[in-house]
C-alpha cells in the first residue's frame, strides 16, 4: 500500500499541494481529477520522488528510494523514454533494470498497436509515442502504475482501444493512478475518484458509492467544484450587452 | 554490474556510429592533405643534387594542417556528444533515469566516463593515424634518410603530436588527464543542466580552453599549469552547482 501523510509541496513559495492524506491500496483503479494547476502532476511527481516535498510517502511502510521505486511505473504525456532508442532497445534496457519486466505483455501490446520495434522513438507520431509510453509503464512489471494524461494527443478510437486493453490485461494486484481530463471516458472503469481542488483533496469517493447514489462522475466533479452551469450564459449576456451599449 | 553498464547503452547507441564516421573522416581528410604534401616533397626530392630538398616528417605534418583538421574533428565530437546528451525529439529522460535502481549520480558518472572515453578514442585515433602516415613516409624514398627515430623527434617539434604523445613531459600528461576528465564531467553535467532548463556554461568554457590550448609545444609548464587550474576550477564549479543543491524535475 502507498500511504501519503500530510503531504505539502510549494514551488517558490506558492502552494502546489496542501495537506494531502491518502492511501492507495493494491488493485485499485483510481481516477485523479481536477482543474489545470490543481496539483495532479505534482502529486505523481511527489510519489516518484521527482520533487522535494514535506510530509511522508511510504510504500508498504518504507520510504520510496532507488531500492523500491521499481515497484512503481510512470507514463506521462511529457514522455520519459529515450528518443534515440527503438522499442527493442527499450525492452532490453527495461529488462536489465526491472527484473519484473513483462516481455510477453510488451510484445503483445506492441503488436496490438502495430508499433514498429526497430524505429527510433523520435521518428514516431505523438499518438504512437503516447502508446509506447503507456506500453512501457504497463510492461515494467510494477505493482503501482501512475499515468499522467497518458492519452493526450490520441484520437477517441485509440483511447477506447486502450481502455479495453487496460481492463483486459490488468491483474488483481496491479494498481492504477490515472490523471486525466477525459472524465466521461474513464468513469466506467475506475474504482475510485480523487478530486483535487485548490491544491487539496476536495473529494475521495468510491465509484460504487456514486453509482448507488445515482450520480454521474462528471456531475459529481462539477458539484465538487461548485460549477455554475449558467456562468457561460451570464458572461455571454454581459458581453453582448456591452457590445450593444458600445454600438450606440 | 549489468545494470550499471546498461545505462551506457542509450549513449553508445546514439554516438557509436557517428563517432566511427567522424574518425574515418578525420583520417580521410588528413590522408588527402598528407598525400598531396608528400607528393610535393617527393617532387622536391627528385630534383638534381643542388636543388634537392629533403622534407622531414614533422615538416610534412605541419604542412598538412593536421592541427586544424584535428580541431574541426574535436569540435564535431563535442557537438555530437552534446546533442546525444540532449536527447532531442523526446521528453524528459530524467523521469526514467530517476526511476532506476542505479542512482542518478552513478548514471551521470558513468556517462561522464563514456564521454571521457570518446575524447580519448579521438586522440588515440589521431595518434595512430599520424603513426600510419609515418610508416608511409618511411616507405617512401624520403624514408631512406630517416633513422627510425623521427616519429619520436617529431613529438618534440610538432605541438599537436607533443600533446597527443607527451612522452616524458609529465606536466602535459597530467594536463591531458585533467582535460579528459573535465570534458567527460562537463558533458555529463551539460545534459543534466539543459534538461533542467539551466545554462550549460561549464562545457562551453572547457571546450574553448581545450580547442585553444590543447596543442602547444614542449617546455610550456606555465601554459600547462594555467590550463589545468582553469579546467579544475571550471569543472568543480559546475559540479558544485549541479549537485550542491537538490533540484525538482
Amino acid at each position: 500500500m502507498i500511504k501519503i501523510k500530510d503531504l505539502k509541496k510549494t514551488y517558490n513559495g506558492r502552494p502546489a499541494l496542501y495537506n494531502i492524506n491518502m492511501d492507495i491500496d493494491k488493485g485499485e483503479i483510481i481516477g485523479l481529477f481536477g482543474a489545470n494547476g490543481a496539483g495532479k502532476t505534482t502529486l505523481m511527481k511527489c510519489l516518484l520522488g521527482f520533487v522535494r516535498y514535506d510530509g511522508e510517502i511510504t510504500l508498504d511502510g518504507e520510504r520510496i528510494t532507488n531500492k523500491n521505486i521499481g515497484r512503481i511505473s510512470f507514463a506521462t504525456s511529457e514522455h520519459s523514454f529515450f528518443p534515440n532508442l527503438s522499442a527493442a532497445d527499450h525492452m532490453a534496457f527495461y529488462k536489465a533494470h526491472f527484473p519484473t519486466f513483462r516481455k510477453e505483455r510488451f510484445s503483445a501490446l506492441m503488436e496490438f498497436f502495430s508499433l514498429p520495434m526497430t524505429t527510433p522513438l523520435r521518428f514516431m507520431s505523438t499518438g504512437q509515442k503516447n502508446q509506447f509510453e503507456v506500453i512501457l509503464a504497463l510492461s515494467q512489471g510494477a505493482e503501482y502504475i501512475l499515468m499522467d494524461e497518458p492519452f493526450a494527443g490520441n484520437d477517441i478510437f485509440n483511447r477506447e482501444d486502450f481502455y479495453k486493453v487496460l481492463l483486459g490485461i490488468l491483474e488483481p494486484d496491479e494498481t492504477i493512478l490515472l490523471s486525466t481530463h477525459l472524465i466521461d471516458e474513464v468513469e466506467n472503469f475506475i474504482t475510485r475518484a480523487v478530486i483535487l481542488k485548490d491544491h487539496k483533496i476536495a473529494a475521495d469517493v468510491n465509484a460504487s458509492d456514486l453509482e448507488d447514489e445515482g450520480k454521474g462522475l462528471v456531475s459529481f466533479i462539477k458539484e465538487t467544484y461548485s460549477y455554475q452551469p449558467g456562468r457561460v450564459m451570464n458572461a455571454l449576456d454581459r458581453l453582448n450587452g456591452q457590445d450593444k451599449e458600445g454600438g450606440r | 554490474m549489468k545494470k550499471r553498464i546498461s545505462v551506457l547503452f542509450p549513449l553508445i547507441r546514439t554516438t557509436a556510429l557517428p563517432l566511427t564516421a567522424l574518425l574515418i573522416l578525420l583520417s580521410g581528410a588528413e590522408y588527402y592533405f598528407f598525400s598531396q604534401k608528400l607528393g610535393l616533397a617527393l617532387n622536391a626530392f627528385s630534383f638534381p643534387d643542388a636543388q634537392r630538398r629533403i622534407v622531414s616528417f614533422d615538416e610534412l605534418i605541419e604542412l598538412s594542417n593536421f592541427n586544424f583538421i584535428f580541431l574541426i574533428a574535436f569540435g564535431l565530437l563535442a557537438l555530437l556528444l552534446a546533442l546525444s546528451g540532449l536527447n532531442k525529439g523526446g521528453g524528459n529522460i530524467n523521469y526514467t533515469v530517476k526511476r532506476l535502481s542505479v542512482s542518478e549520480l552513478e548514471v551521470h558518472i558513468l556517462w561522464g566516463v563514456y564521454y571521457c572515453l570518446c575524447y580519448f578514442v579521438l586522440c588515440a585515433w589521431q595518434l595512430a593515424t599520424i603513426y600510419g602516415f609515418y610508416q608511409v613516409y618511411l616507405a617512401s624514398p624520403l624514408g631512406v634518410y630517416d633513422g627510425g627515430m623521427t616519429f619520436f623527434l617529431a613529438s618534440y617539434r610538432v605541438p599537436l603530436l607533443h600533446s597527443l604523445m607527451p612522452l616524458s613531459d609529465m606536466t602535459r600528461l597530467i594536463c591531458n588527464l585533467v582535460l579528459l576528465i573535465s570534458l567527460g564531467v562537463c558533458h555529463a553535467i551539460f545534459s543534466l543542466r539543459v534538461r533542467r532548463g539551466e545554462k550549460p556554461m561549464a562545457l562551453i568554457v572547457v571546450i574553448w580552453l581545450a580547442a585553444f590550448f590543447f596543442s602547444s609545444g614542449t617546455a610550456s609548464f606555465g601554459h600547462d599549469a594555467f590550463l589545468s587550474i582553469a579546467l579544475i576550477i571550471t569543472t568543480l564549479t559546475a559540479m558544485f552547482n549541479i549537485w550542491g543543491e537538490q533540484h525538482d524535475e
